[in-house]
């Protein structure tokens, strides 16, 4: 028993105190948030006042700090091997949790006496852990086909059942672990695909027909020449998610990027015609076909598959010039509202009025980084988000110092699924994103997350301490 | 680690984070220093609607008919009024309501989402401006409360209730289809000319994009208000009525039941057009008491809300012989100078059509004169039979293709809502009544004389009448004269010539008739000295009680400037008050007014007749029509 403890308290040294920080530093801003967002002086008595939001959350921020210890005492390497028992355990309450009662007309918490417990939540972690243990076996590899087919076998079935839960939100966090494929290996044109996916259906949605279908074309057929062209494919894709950022941002001087489209096209055309290189021409008429169908039915895919509020966040995030201001439009013009106001250095810490005086929908979990923009301005904007992601940026540092594969591509887990927690969720307060219902960790009130990602950073600090122990 | 491939790919990925992270400091920044637009400080957006004043409508010598009066909407924010702080005593004072009711209407069923406690919803309703101006000045002192000016209509004269219709508020059907035009509380043309030309006289819809504090108050326009849009007021309607013609017309027609339409043959506007009993406008103007009136108006058993002009559709009786008169010539049915003698009635086997004693029926004119049914039938008989006895169809498709040139069995087209196209025999029905093959032209015979399938409407009548004033042709008859500033083209259709089948020469004959009817024949007391009117009488037997009577006229006989048809319900004979009723307005219209003692007799006696209680409810007969 002393000696496990002295083991312990010598191991210290090898923790990574930067994370260990950040995570504390986050908390502290997220509850001193949620304090302020809650506050009302006429009611104020103690800020152990458990039955207000900033009460409660001091339990939460305790009880994950607790959890993050009590997992300092597990071995880290066990995880590698229990990784898919705990994934199994994961899959089964999910599918547990579907044949629950269905709030707001999801089926994703477990009511366990007034605490709800969300088992998605837990099934990132798992997922994470057995994804990082497929891919540190030695006989998987991302190029082969046998390899792919593993891994998104793991994604794909606790994707499923969540979406199954009717949660949008969380369904598309798993989509993040795609970060940790490409890492591996898994081919890059699938995510150029993706990406170029992502832009085409945003391009359909937002342009009138025919301008839209004219820049998805321009952009296709950039897109296909870098692909054949290969020198190096690095450039390739930054300069394509580079100019497709650019002309997101910037859709007002979308006939620039328009003429610098059409001259890289009718180069390559040339080129292609000069060379008489017939296999190319016909991938390129192909891929643009498809590219056509598919803004064409984006659409309608959007307008009947989804449902109301879902059509609903995608027309405001990418319409709102067509939204009823007091309608749907109401909750992101008042986010976006609290957040402007703010100015350069805020109102100050406890005078935002504007998320006070609920303005602003769900101001302490989802919107809560209106609090920040309005009570602290662009200055806390500024830091909270180089905050996360200098964050983000050490937990990827941490990865890569791993030795073994299984502690690296769990990191990588765990910071694929904070990038996309973090991204969706100050993405939709100010508008870059649609609305979609994901805490932003740490920060958010809520148990069910701060203690998810207390465990699942937890465990990550665990791994990271017993790097260089391995070879001893 | 030395065999992994993919090293590269982790710079990568850092670089994605970072991009992210840029991107979203990135919007901060425009969000929170260079967009001005949402830094305004303590305030939130908020869009108000102007409301377009709605198209007045004008008479044709530019007197008003309809106006515009404010009426107040009451709006509140829930949420604002409970931090506002309000001194609720002195606002229910200025309002002139108690305490609980301002409880009542400020608490919703908040689990409805039609109702928030942050967004503004109604208050009170039409309030009307005495007794919101007191209120307004202390407006300000009541953060969350808000006024929003409605456009209502105001009647100056009590005249044309049918024809210029009512607005009321939008249903939400309207809304779902039209989203865009129509929100909760506005208002839409609901009948008559306000239904008809709703996309004219409505206008646009403005909004002024304003910036509000937390307490309510306006602070500043949103944007510099670059995204403002005035309000744009509905196209003044100027129409085709007379306004003292047709005041002059209802007082004729009250306390009697039946029609009058007026129209000036060269354009085919409408002068005057009277559905009697008419009621007054103004009850049905937009205010409280709206919906009792409209009860009352609804439960009346002489129902005054149905506009008889385009809508009641009687038997023409004996003025349809002019009509028969004109296709018979055209087809050669008969000759204009063509003498038939008349044995007291059109007798063949034991099918028997009365007639009274008159003078001889040398001619088609002196056969109008006197209103000969036997003239008529034998007419109508020859029509049928242009192809032989035993192939009355194809007469009779002739006969129908005539009767819908002169606008019979069809809706001719006017500006309003409701038309109802009448009824004219057809082939088809008499093959589904005596079988195909089965029936020949003395099966229908009263049609010649215009009773038995006949059936139009009084608006078809003055049509007709601006046919035969016209020689052959007319213009759709019409209300809606101009849309001032308009500049698309509704109106293009009523500048149209539209020709019948008759030719010019033969409508002579039937002129001279109609002159001598009026001279010599069934409807002396129509004349007017120094005016040649003239006119055709009809007394359609009705089944059910006392006949009905009917007249149609024009005048001047060389150069119209009026056609006419009245008709009134349970009056005996045409000539008894359809005539003079039709004269007098003749005689209005061309003189400004009655000039000779005789006349003004006349015309106190019309005034003063009634015919109420005469009156029978018509029994409505299973349509046999067919509609088209």
């Amino acid at each position: 028993m002393s000696k496990t403890v002295r083991n312990q308290l010598f191991e210290i040294k090898s923790y990574d105190p930067l994370t260990i920080i950040l995570c504390l530093l986050l908390m502290l801003t997220g509850w001193l948030m949620i304090f302020a967002s809650e506050y009302n002086p006429d009611t104020f008595s103690s800020i152990f006042n458990f039955e207000k939001s900033y009460g409660k959350q001091l339990l939460w921020i305790a009880l994950g700090l607790l959890t993050m210890i009590f997992l300092q005492f597990i071995e880290g390497r066990i995880y590698q091997n229990i990784a898919f028992i705990l994934l199994g355990i994961s899959l089964f309450l999910l599918l547990a949790v579907l044949f629950t009662k269905p709030v707001n007309g999801a089926t994703s918490w477990f009511d366990l006496g007034g605490f709800r417990f969300q088992p998605s939540e837990f099934a990132k972690t798992a997922t994470a852990l057995a994804l990082a243990s497929l891919l540190s076996l030695p006989d998987i590899k991302m190029q082969d086909l046998s390899g792919k087919t593993q891994a998104l076998l793991v994604l794909g079935v606790p994707t499923l059942l969540v979406l199954l839960q009717n949660d949008t939100g969380s369904t598309l966090v798993y989509m993040s672990f795609f970060l940790v494929l490409y890492r591996a290996g898994f081919t890059s044109t699938f995510f150029l695909a993706g990406i170029f996916i992502f832009f085409l259906s945003i391009a359909s949605l937002m342009f009138d027909q025919v301008w839209g279908i004219l820049h998805i074309m321009l952009l296709l057929g950039n897109f296909i020449m870098l692909r054949f062209w290969k020198k190096d494919e690095r450039y390739g894709l930054a300069f394509i998610v580079i100019s497709l950022i650019i002309w997101y941002l910037y859709a007002a001087s979308i006939q620039m990027l328009l003429i610098i489209q059409l001259v890289f096209a009718l180069i390559f055309i040339t080129l292609n015609l000069v060379k008489r290189n017939w296999q190319i021409t016909v991938i390129t008429t192909a891929v643009i076909l498809i590219a056509f169908i598919y803004s064409l039915s984006v659409n309608y895919l959007v307008n009947n598959i989804l449902k109301e509020h879902q059509q609903e966040r995608i027309w405001v995030w990418l319409r709102p010039e067509k939204c009823d201001p007091l309608g749907s439009l109401y909750n992101l013009e008042q986010s976006k509202y609290a957040i402007g106001s703010g100015g350069y250095f805020g109102k100050g810490f406890l005078e935002g009025e504007r998320t006070k005086l609920d303005y602003v929908p769900e101001q302490s979990t989802d919107f809560i980084f209106c609090t920040v923009g309005e009570e602290w301005g662009f200055f806390g904007s500024f830091i909270v988000i180089a905050m996360f992601v200098t964050l983000l940026l050490r937990i990827l540092f941490l990865a890569e110092r791993q030795r073994f594969s299984f502690a690296k591509f769990y990191a990588y887990g765990v910071a694929s699924i904070l990038l996309f927690h973090i991204f969706v969720n100050i993405g939709m307060t100010i508008g870059v994103l649609p609305v979609i219902g994901i805490p932003l960790p740490f920060i958010s009130y809520g148990g069910s997350s701060m203690i998810s990602f207390s465990i699942m950073v937890g465990i990550l600090l665990k791994l990271d301490s017993e790097r260089s122990s391995a070879y001893r | 680690m030395s065999n992994d491939l993919y090293q590269s790919r982790q710079k990568i990925l850092q670089a994605v984070v970072i991009l992210l992270g840029i991107i979203l400091l990135f919007r901060c920044f425009q969000l929170q220093i260079w967009d001005k637009s949402y830094q305004q400080k303590q305030s939130f957006r908020q869009i108000i609607t102007q409301y377009p004043s709605r198209g007045l409508i004008y008479d044709r010598n530019d007197s008003l008919l309809i106006y515009n009066i404010a009426l107040y909407d009451l709006q509140v924010t829930h949420e604002s009024v409970r931090r506002g702080n309000i001194d609720t005593l002195k606002f229910c004072r200025l309002l002139g309501i108690s305490p609980e009711q301002f409880n009542v209407n400020m608490e919703k069923d908040w689990s409805d989402i039609k109702f928030s406690k942050r967004k503004p919803f109604d208050f009170m309703t039409k309030l009307n401006p005495d007794s919101f101006a007191r209120f307004e000045e202390h407006l300000f002192e009541f953060p969350g409360f808000e006024s929003i000016i409605r456009n209502v209509r105001g009647y100056p004269v009590n005249v044309g209730a049918h024809f210029l219709g009512y607005i009321s508020e939008v249903t939400s059907k309207q809304i779902e289809k039209n989203k865009k035009l129509y929100k909760q509380g506005d208002y839409i043309g609901a009948s008559g000319l306000e239904l008809a030309y709703e996309k004219q006289l409505m206008g646009e819809r403005g909004e002024r994009h304003v910036l509000k504090d937390k307490w309510g108050k306006i602070q500043s326009r949103y944007k510099g208000g670059t995204l403002d849009k005035s309000a744009k007021s509905g196209y003044d309607l100027v129409t085709t009525i007379d306004l003292s013609l047709q005041r002059y017309a209802e007082i004729l027609m009250q306390n009697k039941i039946g029609a009058v339409v007026a129209i000036e043959p060269s354009t085919g506007e409408i002068l005057a057009m009277v559905s009697s009993p008419t009621f007054d406008p103004t009850i049905l103007a937009i205010d409280k008491n709206r919906g009792a009136a409209f009860a009352l108006l609804a439960a009346d058993s002489t129902d005054p809300l149905f506009n008889r002009a385009l809508m009641a559709q009687y038997p023409p009786g004996s003025i349809f012989k002019t009509v028969i008169a004109a296709i018979g010539m055209q087809e050669g049915a008969i000759k204009a100078d063509e003498s038939i003698p008349c044995p007291g009635g059109f007798i063949m086997g034991n099918l028997r059509v009365g007639c009274h004693g008159h003078g001889a029926t040398s001619d088609v004119s002196s056969a109008i004169a006197y209103s000969c049914n036997n003239y008529f039938c034998q007419t109508y008989r020859n029509i049928v039979n242009l192809y032989g006895y035993d192939f009355p169809e194809k007469g009779m498709n002739k006969l129908i293709e005539h009767l819908r040139a002169f606008g019979l069995g069809r809706k001719i087209g006017v500006d309003l809502p409701g038309e109802m196209s009448g009824n004219i025999p057809s082939v088809a029905y008499f093959d589904k009544r005596y079988g195909k093959g089965l029936w020949r032209f003395s099966n229908s015979v009263s049609v010649g004389i215009g009773q038995g399938e006949m059936q139009i409407t009084p608006l078809q009548m003055a049509n007709i009448t601006a046919i035969i004033a016209n020689r052959g042709y007319y213009y759709i008859p019409h209300l809606a004269k101009e849309f001032r500033g308009d500049k698309s083209d509704v109106l293009k259709r009523f500048k149209e010539k539209q020709y019948t089948k008759v030719h010019p020469r033969h409508f002579e004959s039937i002129i001279d008739g109609m002159e001598m009817v009026v001279l010599a024949g069934t409807a002396i007391n129509a004349a007017i000295p120094g005016v040649s009117v003239c006119g055709k009488t009809g007394t359609v037997q009705n089944p059910h009680g006392i006949d009905h009577s009917t007249f149609i006229a024009f005048a001047p006989k060389e150069n119209p400037k009026i056609a006419i048809a009245v008709y009134v319900e349970n009056s005996g004979f045409g000539s008894t008050f359809a005539a003079p009723i039709a004269s007098l307005i003749i005689e209005k219209y061309l003189r400004k007014e009655i000039e000779s003692e005789m006349r003004k007799l006349l015309e106190k006696s019309m005034i003063e007749s009634n015919l109420m209680n005469k009156w029978q409810k018509p029994i409505k007969k299973p349509a046999n029509q067919q509609n088209n």
